[in-house]
């Protein structure tokens, strides 16, 4: 088991049932991450159509919506994923001048 | 706030609330700032749990993005999102434009699934399908088109369809006729295409328009089959047709045809070929529409072998082949063979068969029946024959078994004949020697006459051996032309064995041996009892080669003759030795001519002869109607050896003997007073000689010097008792004066002499018709005795 304390940044992405898109928006995030910060972050993939109470829960109005759980404050990005490393910035994890 | 800026505002917050699009706007940090009722109802929250809340900051670009949002009830809302900078309160905002698409979501979902049914259709339909617009420019093609022109869509989409095409005139064509036929699916069109390969075939075609929903022709859409396997396959059936008829056509009296039958329904030819005419009389089309033109031709009995045959064959499914007449138009009945075979069709038996005309093959039958049975005759003939060829046979390889074994003895004997040969220049060359050595020392003027006496022995000694040497060839010359005749004379026995046990203790003695060798005799019976008619010539001629033998192979002990009692119709004489023996291994051999004992150890060790004596020996027993055997043990250092000769000769007592022994008969001298002889001899020496010793039987003698002059002096004197003729003379010799002579008298003794003691000189002379023959040197005896029995006979 990983130790999620030493996770410097939990990323929970939200989707609406595993379609060919979610999936590959997913393993394109995962790849990125690996890519920018080895070992130091942690991703969750929650469908919300397994989990709807999520929904109202953690307030996610539409999907696919990305939530940078960690670091603190709590941000979250909506809309279009083809560009993960635009996600990235818009969630402050990568630099602006991108 | 003025009331009139109030006023806008209240007036655009309308717009915004009663907008049908969800209005929600965000800061920078992606916090609701506000949220239109449309945009509640979308994201089912009430508008205060929007504002405040973190909506999230919105991802855009230029063009809108899609998002989903999940309902109470488990569904989806699909959403487009279009996203606006703007300020808010003077600080950056966002307004975020929510449109609902769910709807045209669902009908899109619906038709893409409706085409990937038809796609999926198009894709698995066998035929190659290509769809074109009315430019004839590719639009689409299935997985088989794909397959069968080897072209992916890919490749082609947008280009011409004449690239398919084999040549520039189909593809003409083809768009002529598609827009003749209006798309009418029924229509096939034959077209060579071509493959992205470069190969070409043939392919069927069916074209389809393509219309719009109001029926306005937007392309065309083509179906195509590969059919060059149909095509070959039609071709080989249109030539399996021609050949057919062609086969049939060239049946030199014969058709082919096919028939079909029904139970209850007219036998109907379906084909018949061309032949028809020949032998039934009708064209193929009258056969095919009325059988009975074939069967009328059919005689009765016949017909009803056929229908029989074929009733059998309907039932077996089996083949049938009958001989039937059939009669021409002509009135002349043919022989016809028909064969067929049915298979079954449904109800319809179908008969594919030949018929051909027999009527030569029908008569050469008969005639190969007749022929068959001759040559059955004739086969038992010539295993007859055989039979007698394999035992001529046998008796030929029995004879050439003979054959060879008989080879083998002439070659034996060949190689005989020459080491006789080679023992004879031996034989002849050691007396002769000493003859002529002792006969040159004789011409010395000072010998002293012991020494003459000693020489002149010494001579007449070695020509004693020479004459034994050449009596012994010409005997055997004479037993093997078959020219010696025995003489038969009564004899006392036991004064037959008086002389030659005399004469044996002379040879004993003149050979050194009289110390080692006693000689012993046997006489069983009185003088009275032993009175027998036999040739002593010959007899002791035999006896005296035994003895010589005996004499020659013993060093001591003793040498015994004599005979045993007679037993029946023979009586048996015999000759013992005990000297070296005979080994066994040898002893069938002693009788062949030329054998000589031969000393292994020592081949310089040699005991002279000719090798002739037995071998004559046997002869001459075989003449006087005997046999002769022997019984020997070879001498080795710890045994004692010793032959015995045995001679068996037939036993014919007589009462009384005239005279006393043989010796005594040829030294009494004749008196031929009143007869008359003629010499004829060139050699006056020889002359002188036979002069002499003839000059005391008082006989009268003419003498002529040649052969003519003995012929004139024979038919001068008709006086003449005998002729003694040499056979080398001049001016004619022997030969032709006999021959002459015969011819004048065929009755007139001639006896031949010559130096020659030849096989061949007696041959001819008793040929050119001589009586006798004398060998020279003349002995005195022997040419008195020669010819008191030819004067005597007279």
């Amino acid at each position: 088991m990983e130790n999620e304390q030493h996770k410097s940044i939990i990323l929970k992405l939200y989707i609406a049932g595993t379609t060919e898109k979610s999936q590959a928006e997913a393993e394109r995030l995962q790849e990125v991450c690996e890519n920018h910060f080895p070992g130091k972050y942690k991703i969750e993939v929650i469908d919300l159509l397994e989990r709807p109470q999520l929904a109202s829960d953690e307030q996610i109005f539409a999907v696919p919506t990305l939530v940078r759980d960690l670091p603190l404050p709590v941000r979250k990005v909506i809309g279009d994923f083809s560009n993960v490393e635009k996600a990235l910035v818009g969630l402050d994890l990568l630099p602006r001048s991108h | 706030m003025n009331p009139r800026e109030n006023k806008t505002d209240q007036r655009y917050l309308k717009i915004i609330n009663e907008s049908a699009d969800g209005i929600v706007i965000v800061n920078d940090q992606g916090k609701a700032l506000f949220a239109n009722p449309r945009a509640s109802a979308l994201l089912q929250r009430e508008p205060h749990e929007i504002t405040g809340a973190n909506f999230g900051f919105p991802l855009f670009e230029e063009e809108s993005t899609e998002l989903q949002i999940p309902r109470s009830e488990g569904t989806l809302s699909h959403v487009e999102l279009r996203t606006v900078k703007t300020t808010w309160e003077e600080q950056d905002a966002y307004i975020c434009n929510l449109r609902d698409i769910t709807a045209h979501k669902n009908t899109e979902h619906k038709l893409r699934e409706s085409e990937q049914k038809y796609r999926s259709l198009y894709n698995s339909i066998r035929d190659a399908i290509l769809v074109a617009n009315t430019n004839r420019e590719i639009i689409d093609c299935n997985e088989a088109f794909t397959e069968l022109f080897g072209y992916r869509l890919t490749e082609i989409k947008g280009k011409k369809t004449s690239l398919i095409y084999a040549n520039e005139e189909e593809y003409k064509a083809m768009g002529e006729a598609i827009i003749m036929h209006k798309g009418d699916p029924k229509f096939l069109f034959n077209v060579h295409y071509k493959k992205k390969s470069g190969e070409v075939f043939l392919g069927e075609t069916n074209v389809f328009y393509k219309q719009d929903a109001d029926g306005n022709v937007i392309g065309f859409l083509g179906l195509f089959r590969d059919i060059t396997e149909k095509e070959k396959a039609d071709k080989e059936l249109r030539d399996s047709y021609k050949r057919i008829r062609t086969i049939g056509n060239n049946l030199p009296s014969g058709i082919i045809y096919r028939k079909r039958l029904k139970k209850g329904v007219k036998p109907k030819f379906t084909y018949i070929s061309d032949k028809v005419k020949q032998l039934h009389g009708c064209t193929p089309e009258e056969a095919m529409k009325d059988s009975d033109l074939i069967y009328n031709n059919i005689l009765e009995d016949d017909l009803k072998l056929l229908k029989k045959e074929r009733n059998r064959a309907m039932e077996e499914l089996t083949p049938y082949s009958i001989e039937i007449r059939v009669k021409r138009p002509n009135g002349d009945i043919h022989w016809h063979q028909v064969i067929s075979q049915p298979h079954k069709i449904e109800d319809n038996y179908i008969f594919d068969g030949i018929e051909f005309d027999i009527s030569t093959r029908k008569k050469s039958e008969e005639e190969l029946k007749a022929i068959s049975a001759r040559l059955a005759r004739q086969n038992e003939d010539y295993e007859a024959i055989n039979e007698e060829l394999n035992q001529s046979n046998d008796q030929l390889q029995q004879l050439n078994k003979e054959l060879e074994h008989a080879k083998e003895k002439a070659e034996e004997s060949d190689r005989l004949k020459s080491a006789f040969l080679a023992n004879m220049s031996h034989e002849i060359r050691t007396p002769m020697n000493a003859i002529m050595g002792f006969s040159g020392l004789l011409d010395d003027p000072d010998i002293s006459p012991e020494d003459q006496k000693k020489y002149v022995d010494i001579i007449q000694n070695k020509g004693e051996v020479l004459m034994q040497l050449i009596n012994d060839i010409v005997d055997t010359a004479k037993i093997e032309a078959g020219y010696l005749t025995l003489r038969y004379e009564n004899i006392n026995l036991n004064d037959f064995f008086d002389q030659v046990y005399t004469t044996s203790q002379n040879t004993i003695k003149q050979k050194g041996k009289a110390d080692g060798i006693e000689m012993r005799y046997r006489k069983p019976l009185p003088d009275d009892k032993v009175n027998i008619r036999t040739d002593p010539v010959r007899v002791r001629q035999v006896i005296d080669n035994l003895v010589n033998n005996a004499i020659k192979f013993t060093n001591d002990g003793y040498i015994e003759i004599g005979y045993q009692e007679p037993e029946e119709d023979l009586i048996t004489m015999y000759v013992k030795d005990t000297g070296i023996g005979i080994p066994e291994d040898k002893q069938a051999l002693v009788f062949e001519r030329f054998r000589q004992i031969e000393d292994e150890q020592n081949p310089d060790n040699f005991y002279g002869g000719t090798g002739l004596g037995l071998n004559i020996a046997s002869n001459l027993v075989g003449l006087l109607g005997g046999s002769i055997c022997l019984d020997s043990v070879e001498e080795k250092p710890d045994q004692t050896g010793g032959t015995t000769f045995y001679l068996t000769i037939p036993y014919l007592p007589v009462s009384n003997v005239k005279s006393a022994s043989v010796k005594e008969k040829l030294s009494e001298i004749p008196n031929w007073k009143n007869k008359t002889i003629l010499l004829a001899e060139d050699e006056e020496s020889n002359l002188e000689y036979i002069k002499e010793v003839l000059r005391p039987t008082n006989i009268n003698m003419l003498v002529a010097l040649n052969g003519k002059e003995c012929v004139e002096i024979f038919k001068a004197n008709p006086g003449i008792n005998l002729i003694l003729m040499d056979l080398k003379m001049p001016v004619m010799d022997g030969y032709e004066a006999t021959h002459q002579i015969r011819q004048l008298d065929q009755k007139i003794v001639i006896i031949a002499q010559t130096a020659y003691a030849l096989t061949g000189d007696k041959a001819k002379a008793i040929k050119a018709g001589c009586n006798d023959y004398i060998a020279k040197p003349i002995k005195k005896q022997l040419l008195v005795n020669s010819i008191y029995n030819h004067i005597s006979q007279r």
